[in-house]
């Protein structure tokens, strides 16, 4: 056991630097979606780009507006590939083509792909250099390109499926990846989840109003069925996005434009605001057409729930593991006006039994905790390298 | 109220049948007059028994050219000088201008103190004549009417001083009725296609925008999967003068080729223009609008009417018709992969097609019912001669 010791604590001293810092295995992150910019994926990235803590890792991304700011002030080596403004597939390519270059310059241990689009230049540098690779999956990016995901399956050593609704759109493409592993994604636990006063009884959606999927038009549609029975209701919107004006009419069109607040895209200090405020959070995610995917998870779910809130959600998708039904929140048909408004009214109306689902939600947040989801991911690269 | 309706065309298209289930279901106390070039449509206003007086033709494009453009606005102009004339024998408190080119006849007409409706149920192709075109309607109607929110936007965004109201359309629920109209005996109407597995059906003109090559395509990749499908093509190539936008006779004539190409020569039917539509979609499985863009998207209330899941463009009107997977699905245009999918999604769950069958018929029923349209519509009459 001494020997062991020994041994672990000489192979701890090689990894040691000049300066002190201990230094663990190479890591490239590439991922298209990375703060300053929002969404489910950046969050991720990011947390994984300073969480793993055993990685010695540099993040490969694409630039945007204030990205140069934000890298600035913090400790993290980001390199950004041009062609912000320009064509999708243009920027894309950019990433693809920084990332083979970082690769020869860092020679990493392994690749960690967070999206689709990255996969060509992860399986590059597979082949070239002998790094191996961990592909991400979330949901929305398959169906777009079942080809390339099929490709992205094959050429990684471990995929990593943030729900089994995303497993099984990753088992669509007809290709079996080498290993897969379900890892959702995590939360920040608030260190003040106490709930705030409103002073109105209020419900929250946290979602960009970019993707219809989201369901923003069911709220909207089924406001009305909420008001009937919470006259005072106020419903607050949270992102923004090419869906705000058509929203805003269809409220204006339905009567209800008074019972909700479209806010854009706020803070998190806000967000937090609203989430301590607000009883519930609705997000009624549904599949859309053409085969399209839709909610990989839902982390906002989770940060509802980590805030002691339960949530109104979809009976499909990520959402089914985001949410037990009927424990931390009620799932729906997402696509029926009815069947979300009669959940929202219901929770809204039946304190005991929004307080039982937020708390069982608050009490569930902590296994999502990101120290322990980026562990998890952490055992997944190991495991890679070490195959 | 006297009210003088003006069309730009006699041909009975969309926007024509919308006016023609308007003027059947007017109250008493407002009188109509129908303007508008011979054809079809005077016909059937004439069938309503509803008066009508005939003006020029003013179907040309509205793009710039050497010999349409001149001759087009001399054709406006004729026609401006007989409804001013028209909404003078009338007594006119309203005029009415069921289009874009009825809405520039309006204008040329200085019909003041005459309130004047112009229905937009058109996007223009952006284009400096059309925002022209759309800053005159917007300088002299009193009152803009889209046919959507998207409409009403495309208007808003070249044209912010338009007064826009917006007034969806409507289906008239005892034709568009399941129960009047049988399945079974509709399949079998239909011969070899009502015995497929599978039968879809594109309602539409025969025009490039329109999208029936991309409805083509995703039957062949359906084929492919060994899927028992049939297409059927219910619509002609209308306003097939040199003038118009797209060159639709070319365009069925690659159709045809394409079809001929894929050995797909008997899982299409062309219907061509048909009395019968009603029956038609009844005996559809899904009913297809793959549009580029579509303004409103009439075929689809009539097919959610009948109680058959739609499968629908997702830019313009549609998404204001139909919620993403309850009555059907919306799917970005010219994706035949994605089309395919998404008929599969429906064809392969006879559940799932039941139901949004079922949310369809349920949807039309709360919000697009002629009740409703008509009464919106005299709301902003009423608005408008204030």
């Amino acid at each position: 056991m001494l020997l062991g010791a020994m041994c672990a604590a000489a192979s701890e001293m090689t990894r040691e630097n000049i300066d002190g810092t201990t230094r663990g295995p190479r890591l490239l992150l590439l991922t298209p979606d990375f703060p300053p910019t929002h969404g489910g994926i950046q969050l991720v990235a990011d947390r994984l780009a300073t969480g793993l803590s055993g990685f010695e890792t540099s993040v490969v991304t694409v630039d945007s507006p204030g990205a140069r700011e934000l890298d600035a002030d913090r400790a993290l080596v980001v390199r950004r590939a041009g062609g912000a403004g320009r064509r999708q597939a243009v920027r894309n390519a950019a990433l693809n083509a920084l990332a083979v270059r970082e690769a020869l310059r860092r020679r990493p241990d392994v690749t960690l792909s967070m999206h689709l689009v990255a996969s060509p230049a992860a399986a590059a540098i597979r082949r070239a250099m002998g790094a191996r690779t961990v592909q991400y999956f979330h949901a929305k990016e398959i169906g777009g390109k079942p080809r390339l995901a099929a490709f992205a399956v094959r050429r990684a050593d471990a995929v990593i499926a943030v729900s089994s609704y995303t497993a099984g759109l990753i088992a669509a493409t007809g290709a079996s990846p080498a290993a897969m592993h379900l890892i959702p994604p995590g939360v920040d636990l608030p260190p003040d989840p106490r709930p705030l006063p409103a002073e109105r009884p209020t419900f929250v959606t946290i979602a960009r109003l970019v993707d219809r999927y989201k369901g923003h038009d069911v709220l909207v549609r089924s406001l009305a069925l909420v008001r009937e029975r919470v006259p005072d209701v106020e419903w607050v919107v949270i992102g923004d996005g090419p869906l705000r004006a058509g929203l805003e009419d269809l409220a204006r069109s339905l009567g209800v434009a008074d019972a909700v607040s479209f806010l854009g895209a706020v803070s998190d200090a806000e967000r937090d605001a609203w989430l301590r405020r607000a009883r519930l959070l609705a997000m009624p995610s549904r599949l859309p057409g053409g085969g399209l995917a839709g909610e990989g998870f839902g982390i906002a779910y989770l940060e509802a729930a980590a805030y002691g809130k339960p949530v109104v959600a979809g009976n499909v998708g990520g959402a089914v593991d985001a949410v037990v039904d009927g424990e931390t929140g009620l799932l729906v048909d997402p696509t029926d006006p009815a069947a979300v408004g009669e959940a929202i009214a219901r929770l809204l109306l039946d304190a005991g039994l929004a307080e039982r689902l937020g708390q069982a939600g608050a009490r569930r947040a902590p296994s999502f905790a990101w120290p322990l989801i980026a562990g998890r991911v952490e055992a997944v690269l190991r495991e890679a390298i070490e195959a | 109220m006297n009210v003088l309706y003006v069309n730009h065309t006699g041909t009975v298209s969309g926007g024509e049948r919308s006016l023609l289930g308007l003027l059947e279901a007017l109250p008493d106390d407002v009188r109509p007059l129908v303007a508008a070039p011979p054809g079809g449509l005077l016909e059937a206003v004439g069938r309503l028994g509803i008066p009508s007086t005939v003006i020029a033709g003013t179907a040309g494009s509205l793009r710039l050219h050497p010999v349409h453009t001149p001759r087009a606005l001399i054709e406006m102009s004729i026609a401006a000088l007989q409804v001013r004339r028209a909404a003078r024998r009338h007594r006119a408190q309203l005029v009415h201008a069921n289009s874009i080119r009825a809405g520039i006849v309006l204008g040329l007409a200085r019909l003041a103190p005459a309130a004047r409706v112009v229905h937009v149920r058109d996007c223009l192709p952006p284009s400096p004549v059309s925002t022209a075109t759309l800053r005159l309607i917007a300088a002299t109607a009193t009152t803009v009417v889209a046919n959507s929110r998207y409409t009403a936007a495309a208007v808003a965004a070249v044209a912010p001083a338009a007064r826009l109201e917006v007034v969806y359309n409507a289906v008239d629920l005892e034709r568009w009725d399941p129960e009047r109209i049988d399945r079974a005996r509709a399949r079998v109407e239909l011969g070899d296609a009502g015995r497929r597995g599978l039968l879809l059906g594109v309602v539409a003109q025969l025009s490039p925008w329109k999208g029936q090559d991309t409805a083509i395509e995703a039957l062949r990749l359906l084929c492919a999967q060994g899927i028992d499908a049939h297409l059927l093509l219910i619509g002609s190539a209308k306003f097939v003068a040199r003038a118009t936008r797209f060159d639709n006779e070319a365009y069925v004539a690659s159709l045809r080729a394409r079809i001929v190409e894929a050995g797909l020569e008997d899982r299409v039917s062309w219907l061509g223009e048909r009395q019968d539509v009603p029956e038609l979609v009844r005996a559809l499985d899904i009913l297809l609008l793959p549009s580029w863009e579509e303004p409103f998207g009439r075929a689809l209330i009539e097919a959610m009417a009948l109680g058959v899941p739609v499968i629908a463009t997702d830019v313009g009107g549609p998404p204001e018709i139909l919620t993403d997977g309850r009555e059907g699905y919306l799917v970005p245009p010219r994706d035949p992969q994605a089309w395919a999918r998404a008929i599969r999604c429906i064809a392969d769950s006879p559940t799932k097609a039941r139901e949004m069958g079922r949310a369809g018929r349920l949807r039309v029923e709360q919000e697009f019912t002629v009740e409703q349209h008509v009464q919106r519509l005299l709301a902003v009459y009423a608005r408008a001669t204030a």
